[in-house]
């Protein structure tokens, strides 16, 4: 007995010290964007906003960094609220059409629906600039939402099939039986019943596209750059705390995003196919 | 009349395949849409893995296998090929080593599971960039690893800890080790815990019902994690380039060299099958022990 | 098929659900073969049989959800059978009950004759009238999640009636309720269904639910039809040995036909004595014939008088098991075969049939049926 409590114990400390680094680089981060000094170091050497303070400056009126960053921030919100709505749209119709289509072909049109997830991104990314070189003329806009919504339509996919899944059929069969057509079930049962699922996929598809960085890198062009690239050249040059204000802020967004997929109880879903 | 009869056969062939429902299978159109060019981009780098490439003229049409021939001969980009592998194998093996007690214990947590499964995947979530940034601070020359080595005095000056590979391979451990944990976990979820019961019953020490039970039992999830892990930390790219910086030249970094600076789509493109190659392979074991493990059980 | 009494009181009406000869093949497998059916106005019917007998695809068939592979369905004289299930005015009752969750009591009641394009107007006199019918006036905003089984039910059925459909089908209806609230609800769509006159089928696997609701019963097993006949017909004429021993427990024995001239017919069933007929077992019965019989539990008494020849079959008494209203005696015939006899329980009955004691089994007059090939 005794012996079994000091493996309980034991393995809580182990579970503790994994979880302390697990979270441990986005603590560091949080922690060193209050450093008050004028590089990023940790232990930080004092306790100041003042690099919030400078990042509202940036914002504001910084006559070099302002536009680009203001400018990153809402490429990466259009974009990501323009693949999210793609990705709903495609991904929704496509769940429903991986569970009821009855043609020969389904199980290869499942494997291509999830695809995006496992493939390397970095050869999405570079097929894609192959295949838009090879089409030509393609603005960088429709380059960056096509890249984003193949990446983030995977994420529809599956937390809509999921949903799907604990779908009670006699609910569809009930509608028609009460005369409403395929269309008509479709909007009025089936969407209202799997509605947890849908949402779910759209915040995960938002938070894929927001925060992509691989098939952005090859897709991006010098006017349209989406913020994690920005964030990466910024990084890239500076080390003041001022990334670390910026990443937090981000991280802050991920985190009320992620809380409200918890909310749902869909996080068991979205760990399902992660990445 | 014959003749007749036939058409009429032909005909209510014909009406049947007319009458299968095409309502759900028409819904499929606008995900293919949108994922026939991932297909087609695919189909191009494969054609183009094929091609000659000329400095003057670019990418010259041809039939050729030389691209292949110099990804695993070339100097540069067979030690690319080695040092994704070797940096893939020590991820994954300290995944799995790291990783198993959690697994363990997430199994065993009861009402804890939810909030354990909640710290696991935030970090998953969180954009790569961010937590490769992270892992900068704390490597960096004033980070906390050096001010702990310096304030110990093992070492009189900040050690260079950044732009290694060792800082590439923590920050893959700290970015895959879920996908190690996740799957270990669903398993030994599912093993009766009468089972451990049993071997302790019958005699087993703690150490025996371990090796000879639980661990057997969760080899699905090993395999599983192994390659799930492997494939994902193969086709990494933003942490070899973010916290390599150019020192740790691993597959995909010099893919992006070889299409962005030196232009040789060609060589690119035969790097990118060999790539995918890799990890389809993998990706394909990992769904046939999936497949498997639900079908045992 | 179609028994004589129906015939003649449906003289000069139109069914109103015909199936012609309709099969379905999921691949190899034959789910439903040649099924025909006709169901006239205000009439019950209830498919029973096992789990995978073929009852549930009929149904769905009917309702239009599956489409036959061959054979034809006549709603009302029209040919439905490519019709789809939504055009087609059969209300099905689910066994889930299928109410959609997101929606109130109104809605679900309203969506029928809404899908239908009535005039909101026309939807909310149709919502009054349906709940007026199932006694749940007053629930109209009420989630389906906070209504009992009870009431979930009288929301399906209030559901179905407003869709104005014309016949009803009901599958499995009440196998998810308490058997008490079954019993009562069972009762109250009888009623309903009486009151309004509109035909209706019940897939069941429960035969005292079929006995109990049905005008006609259509017994199917293996896909195929059995038997279609009323109750009683069912019951006590089975055509055939599935559907004897699937409508309730029954007695086989097996013996040589004998005749003596002034005392009748009997069965010799060897070791276990003789059981005497008061008519020929059949219009062509010869003796030496070899025949299978079967009696009902409740069809036989036990006496104590062992020695009559012909007067029943002789055994040892095993077990008696109290039920209230009756008791069970299970006795094995000498000859090893086992019987279950129902012993009513009256007030001033005794116990007297001893554990292991000697009994003749005797049938009731009648009550010997002979098994059908």
């Amino acid at each position: 007995m005794k012996l079994h409590v000091t493996r309980r114990g034991l393995l809580l400390t182990y579970v503790t010290l994994f979880f302390i680094y697990l979270e441990g680089p986005l603590a560091v981060i949080v922690l060193s964007s209050f450093n008050s000094g004028q590089i990023v170091r940790f232990p930080p050497e004092g306790f100041s906003l003042k690099w919030y303070g400078a990042l509202m400056d940036l914002v504001r009126n910084a006559p070099d960094m302002k536009p680009e960053l203001l400018n990153a921030v809402y490429t990466s919100l259009w974009l990501g609220v323009a693949s999210t709505i793609g990705a709903v749209i495609a991904g929704t119709l496509g769940a429903y059409a991986l569970q009821r289509a009855k043609i020969p072909g389904t199980n290869i049109l499942r494997q291509l629906f999830l695809l995006p997830l496992l493939f390397p991104q970095i050869v999405t990314g570079i097929g894609l600039v192959l295949w838009f070189s090879a089409v030509g003329g393609v603005p960088t806009w429709m380059r960056l939402l096509l890249g984003h919504l193949i990446i983030s339509l995977p994420c529809v996919v599956v937390t809509v099939t999921a949903s799907l899944e604990t779908l009670d059929r006699s609910l569809e069969d009930a509608a028609m039986n009460l005369g409403a057509n395929r269309v008509k079930t479709f909007l009025f049962i089936t969407l209202p019943s799997i509605q947890g699922g849908v949402l779910a996929g759209a915040i995960f598809a938002w938070l894929t596209s927001f925060s992509n960085f691989t098939v952005t890198y090859f897709l991006f062009s010098g006017e349209m750059n989406p913020f994690p690239l920005w964030l990466y050249q910024y990084i890239e040059y500076y080390i003041d705390p001022g990334a670390a204000a910026l990443a937090t802020c981000v991280l802050l967004i991920t985190l009320s995003v992620l809380l409200m997929i918890n909310r749902l109880q869909a996080l068991g879903r979205v760990v399902a196919v992660s990445k | 009349m014959s003749s007749a009869v036939a058409i009429g056969v032909g005909v209510k062939h014909l009406k049947k395949h007319l009458q299968t429902d095409w309502f759900a299978p028409a819904l499929f159109a606008p995900g293919i849409l949108v994922l026939l060019p991932l297909v087609g981009a695919f189909v191009m780098l494969v054609r183009y893995s094929f091609n000659d490439w000329d400095p003057m003229l670019g990418m010259v049409p041809a039939w050729t296998l030389e691209n292949y021939y110099y990804v695993f001969t070339d100097p540069a980009q067979f030690k690319g090929l080695v040092t994704t592998l070797r940096i893939s194998l020590v991820v994954t093996v300290v995944c799995l080593f790291v990783g198993y007690p959690v697994a363990v214990a997430i199994s065993q947590a009861g009402r804890y599971r939810g909030l354990l499964m909640f710290l696991l995947v935030t970090p998953m979530l969180t954009d790569v960039l961010i937590r490769a940034y992270g892992w900068m601070v704390i490597l960096g020359p004033n980070g906390p690893v050096n001010s702990l080595l310096m304030a110990s005095g093992l070492s009189s000056g900040p050690a260079r800890l950044m732009y290694t590979e060792l800082a590439v391979v923590l920050e893959l451990i700290h970015e895959n080790i879920p996908f190690m944990i996740l799957p270990l976990a669903a398993v030994l979820e599912r093993i009766n815990p009468a089972l451990n019961d049993a071997a302790m019953n019958l005699g087993a020490s703690p150490a025996r019902t371990f090796f000879h039970v639980t661990l057997p039992l969760s080899r699905p999830g090993i395999i599983a994690g192994t390659l799930l892990v492997f494939a994902l930390s193969s086709s990494a790219f933003v942490a070899p380039l973010v916290l390599g910086g150019g020192n740790v030249s691993v597959m995909t970094t010099l893919m992006q060299q070889t299409m962005l600076t030196t232009l040789n789509w060609p060589q690119g493109s035969a790097q990118s099958v060999v790539l995918v190659g890799l990890v389809l392979v993998l990706l394909a074991g990992y769904g046939w022990v999936l497949s498997r493990g639900r079908r045992t059980t | 098929m179609k028994p004589p009494s129906q015939e003649s009181t449906q003289a000069g009406k139109k069914p109103v659900l015909e199936l012609k000869d309709i099969s379905k093949a999921f691949g190899q497998m034959n789910a439903v073969e040649r099924v025909s059916l006709e169901v006239w106005p205000g009439e019950f019917v209830s498919l029973l049989g096992p789990s995978g007998c073929g009852k549930t695809t009929t149904l769905r068939m009917i309702a239009g959800f599956i489409a036959p592979t061959e054979g034809r369905i006549i709603l009302g004289g029209n040919d439905i059978t490519n019709v789809p299930a939504y055009r087609r005015d059969v209300g099905l009752l689910f066994q889930s009950y299928a109410l959609f969750p997101h929606m109130t009591v109104r809605g679900n009641v309203g969506f029928g004759p809404k899908m239908r394009g009535e005039k909101s107007g026309a939807v909310a006199e149709k919502v009054r009238w349906a709940l007026s019918l199932v006694k749940l006036e007053g629930f109209e905003d009420r989630r389906p999640n906070e209504l009992s089984g009870g009431q979930q039910q009288r929301v399906a059925i209030a559901r179905v009636l407003a869709s104005g459909a014309s016949m009803l089908l009901l599958d499995e209806a009440f196998s998810n309720l308490d058997a008490k609230l079954r019993g009562r609800m069972q009762e109250e769509v009888r009623e309903l269904q009486l009151r309004l006159g509109i035909a209706t089928v019940l897939v069941t696997h429960d035969q005292e639910e079929a006995l109990a609701m049905s005008d006609r019963i259509v017994i199917m097993n293996g896909g195929k039809v059995e038997q279609i006949g009323t109750p009683k017909q069912v019951y006590s004429s089975p055509e055939s040995l599935f559907v004897a021993d699937f409508m309730g427990r029954c007695n086989r024995i097996e013996g040589q036909l004998t005749h003596d001239g002034a005392k009748g017919w009997f069965l010799d069933c060897g070791p276990a004595g003789m059981i005497r007929f008061e008519a020929p077992p059949h219009p062509e019965a010869r003796p030496g014939e070899h025949c299978r019989v079967f009696m009902r539990p409740e069809h036989l008494t036990l006496s104590q008088r062992t020695g009559d020849h012909g007067q029943g079959l002789r055994g040892e008494v095993e077990r008696l098991v109290y039920l209230g209203s009756r008791s069970v005696a299970y006795v094995i015939l000498d000859g090893g075969i086992p019987f279950q006899v129902h012993l009513p329980n009256t007030p001033g009955s005794k116990d007297e049939f001893p554990i292991n004691g000697v009994v003749a089994v005797v049938p009731q007059p009648g009550a010997v049926t002979l098994l059908p090939d």
